[in-house]
């Protein structure tokens, strides 16, 4: 069920119906409408593993209760090494069983042995890489006493399945999360009506957008021998504008929802195609999981490797992105991902300006030095998403390497001037309103001009949008 | 070395790990009012306060710090 379908049109109708006249009373009535509404979005989706997502809900709620009661530290290791243990190995059994399998019998392969086998078909269930990333991060807080363990079944439950953030985040912290539910909610229009607003900023940039630069670039990949070298270069740019729009329209279109039940879920996107640094990226891009794995992963690693210095810094980045490409995919392409982004980090780290922030926040247009250094970026991450799309690296390799010729100075054959007209007048409101939590954050302007935005969203939405086109592209990871 | 002589000398690693000082130093000073102090910049200082004061943390003890005025503790306690 999309977010950009008339079955969840239904679905969020009812749902908001339902919370706020059946649910009104209590916050423990609302919980059970969210979580009973919850597992039936996740079954309509994928049936077949609503016991995996409620037997991760058990397990992990018994052993955050079990770590805070544990008297010694040993015990409480014990305990947390159980859950780490348990939850990385049902993620890493339903996504990366087939990869390792693979890569062994490959391996064998190439010290002579014929092994004949066949990859086992395990299908990956829904969100799994989003919510055991969740309850990992829920375990490791109550261990390092940052929170106290939810004793309420029922809240820790719609914490884990809430369906405006199971499908692809954001990767939401319990500390964040529960204490909006532990209270009756009461509506309030401004949160509900900003909510509607980020949705449909949300939905255009998906349906518009994202669905559009889809049907503008496929041709290109489908047939890149084909294709003049500046098509080609073009065609890496309109992957990773439509990832942008893509993620982020999925993103918004999540809040959004989220605020029509008066529950905030964590900002992921923060303009990151305006980025000055690889650093300045990966504190705007993905930010659930960026800051998920700065505090669990990159903030140990630095403690542990603190005395090597800026080779402890490069090491602790190494890993945090190799486990960052990694969690994309079972692919050898998603670790070369990760590894580039650690490769990128070497010039900060051995200049030391890993933590320099570009503050370019009340600029309204950015210096020279800036704007080539957003160029720079984007030309640097348009590269690296070529590792996504073609999940290959020599595919990636042969696509650069075709990009480098005598054509590259060429017309593009393809170019979609129509779409990217609108695609730039999307970031032109993306940069004007980036202080803001989101573009359509526009409850300050006369109602009259908002009426009319609204409308010619509305109007965009609904004549130019592709509405049976393809699911959200994170929704695979 | 007393409690303002420590405050001004975390300043100073502070002010060298986020390359600039604008901020106000003060017992409820917390990582979010320094501009860059985020969690790359976090452990820098935090090895920047090790080797400055010959001390080694935990980090369960530096996950628990609230603001500065906790982390002067913390040093201190350590010093002793």
């Amino acid at each position: 069920m999309l977010f950009n379908s008339i079955e969840f049109a239904v679905f969020a109708v009812v749902v908001f119906f339902l919370y706020w006249f059946l649910g009104r009373r209590s916050g423990r009535s609302q919980n059970i409408i969210l979580l009973g509404t919850s597992i039936f979005f996740y079954g309509y989706a994928d049936l077949r593993f609503l016991s995996l997502i409620l037997f991760n809900v058990i397990i992990n709620y018994l052993l955050g209760l079990s770590i805070r009661r544990c008297k010694s530290e040993s015990k409480q290791q014990l305990v947390l090494i159980t859950g780490l243990l348990i939850n990385i190995g049902i993620l890493c059994y339903f996504k990366y069983f087939n990869f390792f399998y693979d890569s062994i019998i490959d391996l064998l392969a190439v010290f002579g042995s014929d092994f004949a086998y066949s990859s086992l078909k395990i299908l990956l269930p829904l969100g799994i890489s989003f919510y055991t990333f969740q309850s990992i991060g829920y375990l490791l807080d109550i261990y390092n006493e940052e929170i106290e363990p939810c004793d309420d079944p029922l809240a820790f439950a719609t914490y884990l399945t809430y369906f405006p953030k199971i499908v692809a985040g954001p990767i939401e912290r319990a500390q964040r999360f529960l204490p909006q539910i532990s209270h009756a909610r009461q509506f309030d229009y401004q949160l509900a009506a900003d909510g509607c607003r980020q949705f449909l900023w949300g939905l255009f940039a998906k349906v518009v957008l994202a669905n559009g630069l889809e049907n503008a670039l496929n041709p290109i990949f489908d047939n890149v021998a084909d294709q003049r070298a500046s098509t080609l270069l073009v065609g890496a740019f309109l992957y990773l504008f439509y990832m942008y729009c893509d993620f982020s329209g999925y993103t918004n279109m999540a809040l959004g929802i989220s605020k029509l039940f008066g529950i905030r879920l964590s900002i992921n996107f923060a303009t990151p195609l305006f980025s000055t640094s690889i650093s300045d990226f990966w504190r705007r891009w993905h930010i659930s999981l960026s800051t998920w794995a700065m505090d669990y992963l990159y903030t140990p690693l630095t403690f542990i490797f603190r005395s090597y210095g800026k080779a402890g810094t490069m090491l602790a980045i190494s890993i945090t992105f190799f486990v960052i490409g990694i969690w994309h995919g079972a692919a050898w392409a998603y670790v070369a991902f990760g590894v580039l982004q650690a490769i990128y980090f070497i010039p900060l780290v051995t200049a030391g300006s890993v933590n320099q922030v570009n503050n370019y926040d009340d600029v309204l247009i950015p210096s020279p030095v800036h704007a080539l250094k957003m160029l720079f970026m984007l030309c640097i991450i348009a590269l690296a998403f070529l590792l996504l799309k073609t999940e290959s690296v020599s595919g990636t390799l042969d696509y650069i390497s075709a990009i480098v010729s005598a054509d590259l100075f060429s017309r593009p054959e393809k170019f979609p001037g129509m779409l990217m007209m609108i695609f730039a007048l999307f970031m032109l409101t993306e940069w004007l309103q980036r202080n803001r939590e989101h573009a359509l954050d526009i409850a300050r302007i006369a109602l009259p001009y908002r009426h009319i935005i609204y409308i010619v969203l509305l109007i965009m939405v609904f004549g130019l949008g592709e509405f049976d086109n393809s699911a959200f592209v994170y929704k695979q990871f | 070395m007393n409690r303002d002589e420590l405050s001004e000398a975390v300043k100073a690693i502070i002010i060298d790990t986020v390359k600039h000082d604008d901020f106000v130093m003060s017992e409820e000073l917390t990582a979010t009012d320094v501009s860059g102090w985020d969690s790359l910049s976090h452990m820098s200082i935090i090895t920047g306060i090790e080797q400055k004061f010959s001390v080694k943390f935990k980090l369960k003890e530096l996950n628990k710090l609230k603001n500065m005025s906790s982390l002067l503790d913390l040093i201190l306690s350590k010093m002793q």
